[in-house]
């Protein structure tokens, strides 16, 4: 399963959040977090603990420590005492609230680390249900060049040595944006998106053999990079097979499988003196029509079987005359 | 043919880009498809820009994969590199 740490947490978001810790750092890098949901445990501080979700982040803010404070203390010690129990992950405290009582103590007792922010309850939470979801999306590394061509991101894949580099160099010079070279982390958005991004600091760099490894943002400006893009087009290259059927309408279409997510591929098969970056750059664009529901090699057919049915209708028409 | 083995990295500077090189280069002698990885990420042991991106630094425990007829040799061509310090002083 999915989970990063809550040191993980905390380091990422440490600034976005104005966040800092208050208790129980020594517990953060051992404490995971599984899941992006978000708990207020308002039912838990009045005693009600049957499906008490203990793994998700618990949230306090104004409402939970107003009502804690109206417990009175030794009713609130012991209902916080029991929730520290509950091996949660870890708390967050917002708006950078004093936390009441022994609340601290308790959180020590049970070795649950305590964070706080200066933000407030409901912006944190949507803030770090955001984070947390794309953190704990299913994700793959995938070998290939990943280019964002006419705002469609293109990943090409296929054997090392085929010339996924030079083809994605060509398409940068003319005006397209590299995404990422070699290895590509695939996150599943949801089940229909793909995002694709770079792993390291050497993004955006890449090996062309012959000349050496490039750096494409030094090279061509910030303009031709960018970080991240949805993944909406595969393209596989291959070397020619002479008598592989390869498509020639583009009316079925077929799909790489990528963590459950169908996106469209086109193989492609790559010989001397085929332009393969223009043909990539009409493909993108194709694509773009295609999910804007327009086919051409479908629309051009209907046109042929409209102008059939009329030139026969003509012809049938003449002798009535 | 398919073999596995962990490798500690004992260079000071790690998987910079001449150790990249020259795992690239031992790993081009052979037909074997090889594989490195660290922690959850895998590379092309014949590619430059994935052994970099694995960030594999001095006391990362890595481990190579090579998957083919001459797997066994690759892997102990590989590793001997990889704890001679690719043949640099510290």
């Amino acid at each position: 399963m999915n989970f990063i740490t809550v040191k993980e947490f905390y380091n990422d978001n440490k600034s976005k959040f104005h966040m800092r810790s208050l208790s129980g750092e020594e517990y953060l890098s051992k404490k995971k977090i599984i899941v992006s949901d978000i708990n207020r445990p308002g039912l838990a501080l009045a005693g009600f603990f049957d499906y008490f979700p203990y793994e998700r982040i618990q949230v306090f803010g104004k409402t939970e420590f107003t009502y804690i404070k109206k417990l009175g203390r030794e009713k609130a010690n012991r209902v916080l005492d029991k929730i520290f129990s509950e091996n949660i992950c870890c708390c967050i405290i917002t708006r950078n609230l004093k936390p009441p009582f022994n609340f601290l103590s308790a959180a020590k007792k049970h070795k649950i680390p305590v964070l706080l922010t200066s933000l407030f309850t409901t912006k944190f939470i949507s803030a770090a249900m955001i984070y947390l979801e794309k953190k704990l999306a299913p994700k793959i590394t995938i070998h290939g060049t990943f280019v964002d061509v006419y705002g469609i991101g293109v990943l090409i894949i296929g054997k090392s040595g085929i010339g996924k580099s030079e083809i994605s160099l060509e398409l940068i010079k003319r005006g397209h944006r590299l995404v990422a070279d070699d290895l590509i982390e695939v996150t599943k958005l949801s089940d229909d998106a793909l995002e694709g991004r770079g792993m390291s600091i050497i993004q955006h760099h890449m090996e062309i053999r012959g000349v050496g490894i490039i750096d494409i943002r030094n090279l061509f400006g910030v303009g031709a990079v960018r970080d991240d893009q949805k993944v909406e087009l595969v393209m596989h290259l291959e070397e020619w097979e002479k008598g592989k059927d390869y498509e020639r309408l583009g009316i079925e279409e077929i799909y790489e499988d990528i963590i459950g997510v169908k996106i469209p591929k086109i193989i492609l098969p790559v010989r001397p003196g085929r332009n393969l970056s223009v043909i990539i750059e009409v493909a993108a664009m194709t694509q773009r029509l295609k999910s804007r529901g327009y086919n051409p090699a479908k629309e051009l057919n209907k046109n042929i079987i409209k102008w059939m049915k009329k030139e026969n209708k003509e012809k049938m028409d003449v002798p009535d005359k | 043919m398919q073999f596995k083995k962990k490798v500690l990295i004992v260079n000071e500077a790690g998987f910079h880009i001449r150790a990249a090189l020259l795992i690239v280069k031992e790993s081009e002698k052979f037909k074997s498809d090889i594989k490195v990885r660290n922690k959850d990420i895998e590379a092309d042991g014949k590619s430059i820009m994935g052994l970099l991106t694995l960030g594999a630094g001095l006391g990362a425990e890595i481990e190579i994969k090579a998957d083919g007829p001459d797997a066994k040799e690759a892997i102990a061509r590989l590793s001997k590199v990889i704890s001679d310090r690719f043949g640099e002083e510290k």
